[in-house]
């Protein structure tokens, strides 16, 4: 089929502990670096698109940064860690529509600070908890880790994952990391390393949970005609989906077993008319391990249940049959989102990954995933020189 | 420190006076006659804003828990538990828990409410023998 649109640039900024930065002057730098890698000028966007991160320090305001005039498309976006694919998604229609025709979506975001503990900072926003919607966190579910871990153990308990089979997934990211100058982590990592590390939220351990990162990243969506004669590789869009199940609270809740990927990935390969075997490569939401175990499973690239034995047999790692989180995702690259999976799916079939290119790079997987799987979105990406 | 206050909002009145009493309420659908959980504004199963408060028998089984972890001089300690809770009528409904119970999905547990400084009346896990 022919494709939605294309990622015809992307920037990424200095990634991690960098300090003394706000999220809008890593955005403006961010976009900037994309238009450059575009070949296009800041005056020839005409749609902008922007999703802060946990301290919401970036909005639309970024527009008058950038000195950005006559936009046709501008919105702040939120669907959490599904936000890019959404992003990129919206560009891709507001383009064949004809309401715009490059378009930058940019994620930034600032909640590490020198000398302050990043729970604190995620934490810190302790306003009066009122009425029902907010039992959960009284009760003691504070931040993404605790709802997660329960969705991970009602996994354990149905299916008979084990933290052993989080490990896998932790080794295999790391020993992605660990090829890639962008990555926050770079030593390797043995499953012995994450079984003795400290307990966060049972069953989730230290390895278990994705980085925190100061930083941002955009990409530049274009048509597929406008992005072959730019600068880079074409990276062409072939099959977007997105799912947000919202889990009924009661007994035909499949919340832990089952999440959006099943419906958000069936749309995609509708789309580009692909089947989950046809995949060359994959980048998985990481949140915690027990995100990317779930996800290899609802996108089909094994049997529900199996997700541990699918990266316990080496499948996903360096050399593997379908490698995936190829750059070491949210658990050893960097946390940006849905712009960790993105950005490290657009180098990667672009063929610019250098010593951690996947030899096959033809048709890339990317999700996005947000709330406690309340939120999912899906790119299928192909190199389409 | 692990129960938070909860202040009380208006849909949430009639719950918490009962949670001070030591009642469950859910909520029952007036067009469907279906049990949702206490938070939803339409009922789960057909959208009707037709709700109305009704005690819950206040069992049920655990379908999932966590044990969230505190930093201990270099080790960490179990801090407490909080579960997820099927309650016999079929609506979710999360509750605390001590750290030292052994918990396992289909334990059968009631629920009991705990008094909080400065808020509501939260629910708590008992644990049958």
């Amino acid at each position: 089929m022919s494709a939605a649109g294309a990622i015809a640039g992307l920037g990424m900024t200095a990634m991690g502990k960098v300090y003394g930065k706000s999220a809008e002057d890593f955005a403006d730098e961010a976009v900037t670096r994309a238009c450059q890698d575009a070949g296009l000028a800041l005056a020839d966007l005409d749609g902008l698109l922007v999703n802060a991160g946990a301290m919401k320090g970036v909005n639309l305001r970024l527009s008058k940064r950038l000195g950005l005039r006559d936009l046709r498309l501008a919105a702040d976006v939120q669907s959490f860690g599904s936000s890019a694919g959404v992003m990129v998604q919206t560009a891709c229609l507001a383009i064949a529509a004809g309401m715009a025709t490059a378009v930058a979506c940019v994620f930034a975001d600032d909640p590490l600070s020198e000398g302050v503990s990043t729970g604190a900072r995620y934490a810190g926003r302790s306003d009066q908890l009122s009425g029902l919607g907010a039992m959960p966190n009284a009760l003691g579910l504070r931040g993404a880790v605790a709802g997660y871990a329960m969705a991970a153990r009602r996994h354990m308990s149905v299916y008979g994952t084990t933290s052993l089979d989080f490990a896998e997934v932790a080794v295999s990211a790391r020993s992605w990391a660990v090829m890639n100058p962008h990555a926050q982590m770079d030593k390797p990592l043995t499953v012995e390393d994450h079984q003795q590390g400290r307990m966060i939220a049972e069953p989730f351990r230290l390895f278990d949970c994705c980085l925190v990162s100061n930083g941002a990243v955009a990409v530049i969506v274009t048509s597929v005609d406008r992005a072959r004669d730019l600068a880079q590789p074409l990276v062409a869009i072939e099959g977007m989906g997105q799912s947000h199940p919202d889990y009924p609270m009661d007994g035909r809740s499949r919340f832990g077993l089952v999440t959006g990927a099943v419906e958000s990935g069936r749309q995609a390969y509708e789309m580009a008319g692909v089947r989950a075997e046809d995949i060359a490569f994959a980048e998985l939401y990481d949140c915690f391990t027990f995100t990317t175990l779930v996800s290899a499973e609802d996108y089909g690239f094994c049997e529900k249940g199996e997700g541990g034995d699918f990266f316990r047999s080496g499948a996903a790692s360096p050399g593997g049959r379908l490698p995936v989180n190829t750059g070491g995702g949210h658990l050893s690259g960097y946390y940006m989102w849905g712009m960790t999976p993105l950005s490290e799916a657009v180098m990667q079939v672009r063929g610019q990954a250098g010593e951690r290119q996947v030899p096959r790079h033809d048709l890339a997987l990317v999700s996005g995933n947000g709330g406690t799987f309340d939120d999912h979105s899906t790119l299928i990406l192909a190199d389409r020189r | 420190m692990s129960l938070l206050p909860l202040q009380r909002d208006t849909w949430s009145a009639a719950f918490f006076d009962a949670a001070a009493r030591g009642q469950l309420l859910i909520l029952r659908c007036g067009a469907c006659q279906q049990f949702s959980a206490p938070q939803v504004r339409h009922c789960a199963f057909c959208s009707s804003g037709e709700l109305e408060w009704v005690r819950s028998i206040g069992r049920g089984e655990i379908v999932t828990w966590t044990v969230p972890h505190r930093r201990e001089n270099g080790t960490t300690e179990p801090a407490y538990v909080v579960a997820i809770v099927q309650l016999d009528e079929g609506p979710w409904i999360h509750a605390h828990g001590s750290s030292d119970v052994a918990l396992r999905a289909g334990r059968p547990v009631s629920i009991t409410f705990a008094p909080v400084d400065g808020g509501e009346f939260l629910p708590v896990l008992a644990v049958s023998a």
